[in-house]
């Protein structure tokens, strides 16, 4: 799974808080990529999600959006309290459109929600830009946990759903069986980590 | 800022050493805590690296004040309207037009650069110093001029506002003030002028601007440079030295951008403590102050931790490298540069094995069966240090006139008598032929190459009974035998076309082949007379070597270093690699005493002959070996752009358990991983087999600015 959007979202510190419930005010600049994983639990299943946490600067795209055609899932996150990273949303959609899997399943997340007094974004604009392109869409605060967990949540079991759906459908009904220690969901795609790891 | 006397005493502790770039190298390298740039001043250390590496301590003030002039001036064109938005109402120009000449629409668009700019400067590591706002402005406006005077370069980039603000910070730490002190006449006008407080900005960004005449690569975008680097890191310097290790990395499938883009790019900042990186910074400035040897230190910060590696499964070892564990002391960041100077001249599996048993004990599984096999009786059953530690008892002896000169493994030693005899025989041959004419300046040229490697051939040898008590010994002399009947097989094979063309035909190549033909006969002869010469190695010179004659200046510190586990691990690395090699270049038992030999004078072997002792370095070439490349473009990740539909119709089933035989040798999905971060394909489509240009190993001409 790949977390994209402008720089100084926050997508570092979403993936802090879901990966280790850390939140620093201070934290640096991405520089390429970094790296994360959590186990979650969905439907009595572990999954083990490998979460990519990628530069927002756009001269980066060069390098992510060849990264992210791997992704099974993207976090496509703004900041509520800045219009031009929503409006850039667009840009960023168009880029997943381009180069990721076609079955991608797109979040997207409006953070810094604790900055009410501050908002830029309503509310109901992401909501209705989010429905006509078949997103799903959640408001986060890394800073205060708000939502973190659920967002992550939400999308893992979307990917799995998905995933699990289509392994009863193209393997005759067997069983679809995510294995313990690290590898749990096969996707054919290629991805980050292509067949061999996780599902993100 | 400090106080008068400390920055007195500090100025004395640089210079204590010498005044002479080359005396604070070699402070740098051996004083530790005593560096100049710890207990002296390290900004006046750097801009001596960096800025003036070529003059006199007296003329610095003079470089640095033209220095300061000129950022003045860069300032006056590019910052006027920004630091002075009130004279843009003196101007004629309408605010809201849409000249494109317009100061106004200049700048709006510096502003949102500089928007840009200040959304990472104001996200600088915690230290209260960063955040002070003078800081960041300067930090901010360097980092503007730098973009505004490079736009070819795209602009701004994430990452270089890390590599300016520790520069800005230790040029700000060491500066005095200097109207003050000079009056006062506390400190020499000298000093003060140097360490001038009212110029940390315009310094801050003379250095900056050098480092960035070769990072500026690590950032540039078009071309992938980093991506590329990342790939002739792990797949050429890492596999020549420690070809387990790579090997691994490919298996598990760690694509080597994805933590060498920030190792790189912010030149080590975030991999270890400030401090540490500082240390680091210095010894590599001092040594490398064009950024040649960042790839060696790479595959040296990843020896250093190969164990760890190796039991390391893709998310272990990706957690590794993205949080590079602390080198423990005394063996701090800075020795990674050491490291890199020692692989420059040992550019080959022997080093890497030196480097990995120097700071575990260990030999690395390859190496170490022959260790122990070699080191009868006290047989270990497992790769352990007790072999080692025997073959270096018995080694011992043969340490101290080795140490005493590095030249003895990096230049050929028994290869000199050979190629001076078939300089000889080329003359007289080519009288004969008549063309001798030609080719006079040629052997002359030969000869002269073999003056300085007189020495080397008279040095004592190590001593080789190492293996005469041992069995496998004769099995080893028998392949060597086979060896040397092949070279003579070949050289008897190419004179015989000669003489079969009637020596029809190019004068010039009919002498080269005579020529090479020749020497391997000398070759072949001086090898059964003595039988501890070492035989050519199947690759070309490395390309290391080609460097190292650039850089005399920075061959003389690696004479410190033990050289004592390379003699020992060069046999058996050389062993190791000799199974996995072809039969025809597997006896390459003995120490290593004669490395490639030299270049041939002004002309290339013609094709036909093979594994000839005088081959000229390629560089565009790569070495030889299993290189595990993402070969061709049709199974490589870009093979979508090929036929998007490929990788489509590969795609099959959607899903399906994992199995953990997903970890096979080719597996398929580390071609199909390949694109990730961006291995853009340049238009010709090439990136799958493409070679290693020349600029991107170490230096050989400046790295290519995009």
């Amino acid at each position: 799974m790949v977390l994209i959007g402008d720089s100084g979202v926050g997508k570092s510190n979403l993936l802090s808080r879901f990966t280790r419930n850390e939140f620093n005010l201070d934290s640096k600049s991405t520089i390429g990529v970094e790296f994360a994983t959590r186990s979650i639990q969905v439907d009595n299943k572990t999954i083990k999600a490998q979460i990519w946490d990628t530069a927002g600067q756009e001269r980066y795209r060069a390098i992510t959006s060849a990264y992210y055609r791997g992704a099974v899932g993207a976090l496509l996150v703004y900041d509520i309290s800045k219009n031009i990273t929503y409006e850039n949303v667009t840009r960023w959609l168009k880029e997943l459109r381009d180069h990721a899997d076609s079955n991608i399943v797109i979040m997207l997340v409006g953070n810094k929600s604790d900055l009410r007094h501050l908002r830029a974004v309503p509310t109901d604009d992401a909501k209705n830009f989010a429905a006509e392109n078949h997103l799903s869409f959640i408001e986060t605060s890394a800073l205060d946990a708000t939502n973190v967990e659920l967002a992550f949540q939400n999308i893992l079991t979307e990917i799995y759903n998905i995933v699990s759906t289509k392994s009863f459908a193209e393997e005759d009904g067997k069983k679809f069986d995510p294995r313990e220690g690290g590898t749990n969901i096969t996707l054919s795609q290629e991805g980050p980590k292509g067949e061999s790891k996780g599902c993100c | 800022m400090r106080s008068p006397a400390e920055t007195k005493l500090r100025w004395e502790e640089t210079f204590k050493h010498g005044p002479r770039i080359s005396d604070l190298q070699r402070a740098i390298k051996f004083n530790g805590q005593e560096s100049p740039c710890v207990a002296g001043l390290r900004s006046l250390c750097w801009k001596g690296f960096l800025l003036f590496p070529d003059a006199s301590a007296e003329e610095w003030p003079q470089l640095l004040r033209q220095l300061r002039g000129s950022y003045d001036a860069l300032c006056e064109q590019h910052l006027k309207y920004i630091r002075h938005p009130e004279q843009l109402a003196t101007l004629s120009f309408d605010p809201l037009a849409d000249d494109p000449d317009s100061p106004w629409i200049t700048v709006r668009k510096d502003e949102a650069i500089r928007a840009e700019i200040q959304q990472d400067v104001s996200r600088l590591p915690d230290d209260p110093f960063y955040h002070r706002e003078v800081i960041q402005n300067m930090i901010l406006d360097i980092l503007f001029l730098y973009c505004k005077l490079n736009p070819s370069a795209g602009g701004y980039r994430q990452g270089m506002h890390e590599l300016l603000a520790p520069i800005v910070y230790v040029v700000a730490q060491d500066s005095v003030n200097a109207k003050e002190f000079s009056i006062d006449g506390l400190l020499d006008p000298i000093i003060t002028e140097l360490l001038d407080s009212s110029h940390v900005e315009h310094d801050s960004f003379a250095l900056f601007s050098k480092v960035m005449d070769r990072a500026g690569a690590f950032y540039e975008v078009e071309q992938n440079t980093i991506v590329e680097k990342s790939k002739y890191i792990h797949e050429v310097a890492l596999l020549k030295v420690d070809q387990e290790l790579a090997n691994h990395l490919r298996n598990i499938e760690i694509l080597p951008q994805i933590f060498l883009i920030r190792w790189i790019r912010l030149l080590f900042g975030r991999e270890f403590p400030f401090e540490q990186t500082m240390v680091l910074w210095d010894a590599i400035f001092a040594f490398d102050p064009n950024l040649e040897m960042i790839d060696l230190i790479c595959v040296a910060m990843l020896l250093r931790i190969r164990w760890t590696l190796l039991e390391a499964d893709y998310s272990v070892a990706l957690q590794l490298l993205l949080k590079y564990p602390a080198p423990p002391p005394p063996h701090g960041p800075h020795t990674f540069v050491d490291d890199a100077v020692y692989l420059q001249n040992h550019f080959d599996a022997a080093g890497g094995v030196a480097l990995i048993a120097k700071y575990s004990g260990r030999l690395p599984a390859a190496a170490s069966v022959t260790a122990t096999t070699t080191s009868t009786p006290s047989r270990s059953s497992t790769p352990s240090f007790q072999g080692f530690g025997s073959l270096r008892q018995r080694t011992l002896g043969a340490r101290s006139p080795l140490s005493s000169t590095t030249k003895l493994l990096q230049q050929p030693g028994g290869v000199e008598a050979i190629l001076r005899g078939a300089a000889k025989n080329v003359i007289e041959k080519s009288e004969k032929l008549g063309i001798n004419d030609a080719v006079r300046d040629a052997v002359g040229e030969i000869r002269r190459n073999m003056q300085g490697l007189q020495e080397a051939r008279n040095l004592p040898r190590i001593n080789r009974s190492l293996f005469s008590d041992h069995p496998l010994a004769v099995s080893m002399l028998e392949r060597r035998n086979r060896q040397l009947a092949t070279m003579l097989e070949e050289s008897i094979t190419s004179l015989k076309q000669l003489v079969a063309s009637d020596f029809e035909g190019d004068k010039q190549k009919q002498l080269e082949t005579v020529e090479v033909a020749t020497a391997k006969i000398q070759y072949v002869k001086a090898c059964l007379e003595d039988s501890t010469l070492d035989l050519p190695e199947e690759e070309p010179p490395t390309l290391a070597t080609l460097s190292i004659s650039t850089h005399p200046e920075i061959r003389s510190p690696t004479v410190a270093l033990d050289i004592t586990p390379v003699v020992v691990a060069s046999s058996a690395a050389e062993e190791a690699r000799s199974r996995l090699s072809s039969p025809a270049s597997s006896d390459r038992n003995k120490q290593k005493q004669t490395p490639p030999p030299a270049p041939p004078p002004e002309s290339e072997p013609p094709p036909s002959v093979l594994q000839t002792p005088a081959t000229s370095p390629t560089p565009k070439e790569r070495p030889n070996g299993p290189i595990p490349t993402r070969s061709t473009l049709a199974q490589s990740s870009f093979a979508w752009m090929l036929e998007p539909d490929t990788t489509i119709s590969a795609r099959s089933p959607p899903s399906r358990p994992l199995s953990s035989s997903g970890k096979k040798k080719h597996n398929p999905s580390r071609e199909k991983n390949a694109f990730l971060f961006g291995e853009v394909v340049p238009s010709d489509g090439i990136a799958g087999e493409r070679t290693v240009s020349p600029d991107e190993i170490f230096g050989l001409q400046p790295i290519r600015k995009g």
